[in-house]
């Protein structure tokens, strides 16, 4: 059985203890808020408002950082030089040197495990994607194009959110949602090597960014681009990629308040010559709509293997985590001379 | 679970012309009433979905009677004749031999390309996706002489498949070759050919005698989570929801079980199957009923239905046909089943 510290119980800390209740495998012993109110609606097991006390009293096997940004360095290292396994939300910080600190504990505590909440790539479109990449029917991708945007909410409340709060946050919207496209990028197109930015705070009253547009390019020639934002007003992920023989949309998200719309996948076959009923440009589609995410579950059931197999976490890895933050810096930097006044854009190597 | 929706153009004609499909039921029609009056015994079944007694008389065709469940809303036709017996009416019917002498290589190549290559992809998708590292498939489905082929050459060589649906041999499309064997094998001696990675079961879910003896058949030749891939005819679809007991899809014996959406959910929960897709991808529907109510203009059809089916230009029942899909209320199902 593994012991499960849940740290951090706002929206995310809550979801992680509901998936924990519901494996087999897996037994909550402790959860750390510091806001009593919140613990309180917890189960039946101890709760702690200072983590520290926490991770030294229940000694955990797997605490799952659940905390903002700013905390998630210190919080993970310290559970895993207290011996804990260590499942942290992203984003993992706030910096590349945030997550280069939670490299370093994770080297110098050998045979713990660390994996990162890249949920996205757990999504039933998605793994219905990646299942048709990897079946090679479609042939190569040739480019991948990602939306990903929200409309920050009724009123003013969105800008008093610790998330738009940058000594907190350590970004915007590009941090805080455009990090899971960026890292289904990297999924389906492996590491980028070429990167150019552009962002800017365009409509909420926040001393970080609410739109970011970004291009890339892998190592293999694949061409990305990526808009991230907070001015959507009608929620919206969609993931398109063109590929050889065809492509694929990912639409929607199965989400708990279902705002995202319905999750599907639709799948086109380009128009070939054996298709002489078919105009060029105009092909038949499949549209898959899926009912059910167990993206949550399916995620933590492949760290509690990583942790009872002694294997090495290949999903949502530190790795993962540090070529994302990589990219998103390096559009930080790029855009620092673009926040109040646009400048020219620069190709930077990653 | 997941629904997929399918956008093709495929006009019924294509695959079942018209004058030749008139010929086929009557002539399956007069076989089935000669092999009934042949003194063969009936026996009565409960509903094949849910298993209820419950039942009210649904409508007769070609003299055998169909029940409709009060449960889960599945029409079945109860008394009926046994599997053995079916299986002799099959080998012997006139209209069966018309189907393969006539209706199949005149409808060859749009089936070819509008029904088994997408059938084919989907099932290669759906192994890419549930069970990579598949390998052995055996085929029980009938009229699947074409999908066999048509997958032997997408997947082969990697794959070894067996035609063991209980008619295998019949199907005169099939040619041996170096991939394919053929063993005609009975539903409860399937097992002989386990584990196999999949199981395909297209057009034998309506047609099996013994509902409950197909799906513990495919269980038992299934490896652990091996995945049965099927296709059935659905009663809660629209075309057969509008026309029932006068719907020309229904012609026994070819039609024993017609499912609704929630018979095929019990089916599977009470035989042991995982359901990952259950979509219903079924493109003729709204054409089906449009050519009913212009045949019969003046029947008391539903003023809607009227308006809709034959006021609407192409676009509007396209969507509507779209509709139906997305939502499972088209009359043909697809399912992606996972052995549990």
């Amino acid at each position: 059985m593994i012991k499960v510290l849940v740290i951090g119980f706002g929206y995310m800390g809550e979801i992680r203890a509901k998936v924990v209740e519901s494996l087999e495998g897996f037994a909550l012993v402790g959860i750390c808020d510091p806001f009593a109110t919140s613990a309180q609606n917890v189960r039946e097991c101890p709760h702690f408002t200072d983590y520290r006390e926490a991770i030294l009293a229940l000694r955990p096997d797997l605490t799952f950082v659940c905390t903002p940004n700013n905390l998630s360095p210190e919080v993970c290292v310290l559970a895993l030089n207290s011996g804990s396994h260590v499942f942290c939300e992203k984003p993992p910080g706030r910096s590349v040197e945030d997550i280069e600190k939670i490299i370093a504990a994770e080297r110098a505590n050998d045979g713990l495990k660390v994996m990162f909440g890249f949920n996205h790539r757990h999504h039933p479109a998605i793994l219905e994607a990646r299942s048709i990449v990897e079946g090679g029917r479609l042939g190569k991708i040739l480019w991948i194009r990602g939306v990903y945007g929200k409309s920050g909410g009724k009123g003013r409340g969105f800008e008093q959110s610790w998330r738009n709060d940058p000594s907190i946050s350590g970004g915007g919207i590009l941090l805080d949602q455009g990090i899971h496209m960026l890292d289904l990028f990297r999924l389906f197109c492996g590491d980028f090597e070429a990167v150019q930015g552009l962002m800017g705070t365009t409509h909420w009253d926040v001393p970080v960014e609410d739109n970011a547009m970004v291009l890339l390019r892998s190592t293999q020639g694949v061409m990305a681009q990526l808009h991230s934002s907070a001015t959507l007003w009608k929620h919206t992920f969609e993931l398109e990629i063109g590929m050889e023989q065809g492509y694929m949309v990912a639409h929607g998200l199965l989400s708990k308040t279902g705002s995202y719309g319905r999750e599907t996948l639709v799948v086109g076959r380009r128009v070939q010559d054996s298709d002489p009923e078919l105009v060029p440009g105009v092909p038949e589609e499949d549209v898959s709509y899926f009912d059910q995410d167990l993206s949550w579950n399916l995620q933590v059931e492949e760290m509690g293997r990583c942790i009872l197999e002694n294997k090495a976490v290949e999903d949502s890895s530190t790795n993962d985590a540090l070529q994302v933050m990589q990219i998103i810096e390096t559009i930080y930097r790029q855009s620092g001379q673009c926040l109040g006044g646009l400048a020219n854009l620069q190709s930077v190597a990653l | 679970m997941k629904t997929i929706v399918s956008d093709q153009h495929l006009p019924e004609g294509d695959i079942k012309p018209a004058y030749q499909m008139g010929e086929f039921r009557a002539k399956l029609d007069a076989d089935f009433r000669r092999f009934l009056s042949s003194g063969i015994s009936l026996s009565e079944c409960a509903c094949p979905g849910c298993q209820s007694t419950e039942a009210s008389t649904a409508f007769e065709k070609s003299g055998l009677t169909y029940l409709e469940c009060l449960q889960c809303a599945s029409v079945y036709a109860s008394p009926r004749p046994s599997p053995d017996a079916l299986e002799e009416f099959y080998r012997s019917s006139d209209a069966v031999v018309y189907w393969h002498d006539v209706i199949l290589p005149d409808t060859r190549a749009a089936r070819l390309a509008k029904i088994i290559a997408p059938r084919a992809r989907w099932v290669l998708r759906t192994a890419d996706r549930y069970l990579p590292e598949g390998k052995t498939i055996v085929d029980i489905g009938q009229h699947s002489s074409l999908l066999v082929g048509e997958l032997l050459s997408s997947r082969a060589p990697q794959c070894s498949v067996t035609a063991a649906g209980f008619l295998a041999d019949l199907d005169t499309g099939f040619v041996p070759c170096r991939e394919l064997n053929v063993e005609p094998t009975s539903l409860t001696e399937l097992s002989r050919h386990a584990p196999v990675d999949f199981v395909l079961a297209f057009d034998v879910i309506d047609r099996a005698a013994d509902l409950d003896e197909l799906m513990n058949g495919a269980a038992s030749v299934l490896a652990p989570s091996g995945l049965m891939l099927a296709g059935s005819t659905l009663i809660s679809g629209f075309d057969l929801q509008t026309l029932w007991g006068d719907s020309e899809s229904i012609y026994p014996p070819e039609r024993l079980n017609l499912l609704s959406v929630d018979g095929v959910v019990k089916l599977c929960a009470r035989t042991g199957f995982e359901i990952l897709e259950f979509s219903t991808p079924g493109v003729f529907d709204a054409e089906i009923v449009k050519r009913a109510v212009q045949a019969d203009p003046s029947a008391p059809w539903p003023r809607f239905l009227k308006h809709l089916i034959t006021r609407c230009d192409a676009e509007v029942l396209d969507g509507f046909q779209e509709f139906l899909q997305k939502y499972r209320l088209s009359s043909f199902a697809r399912l992606a089943l996972r052995k549990l």
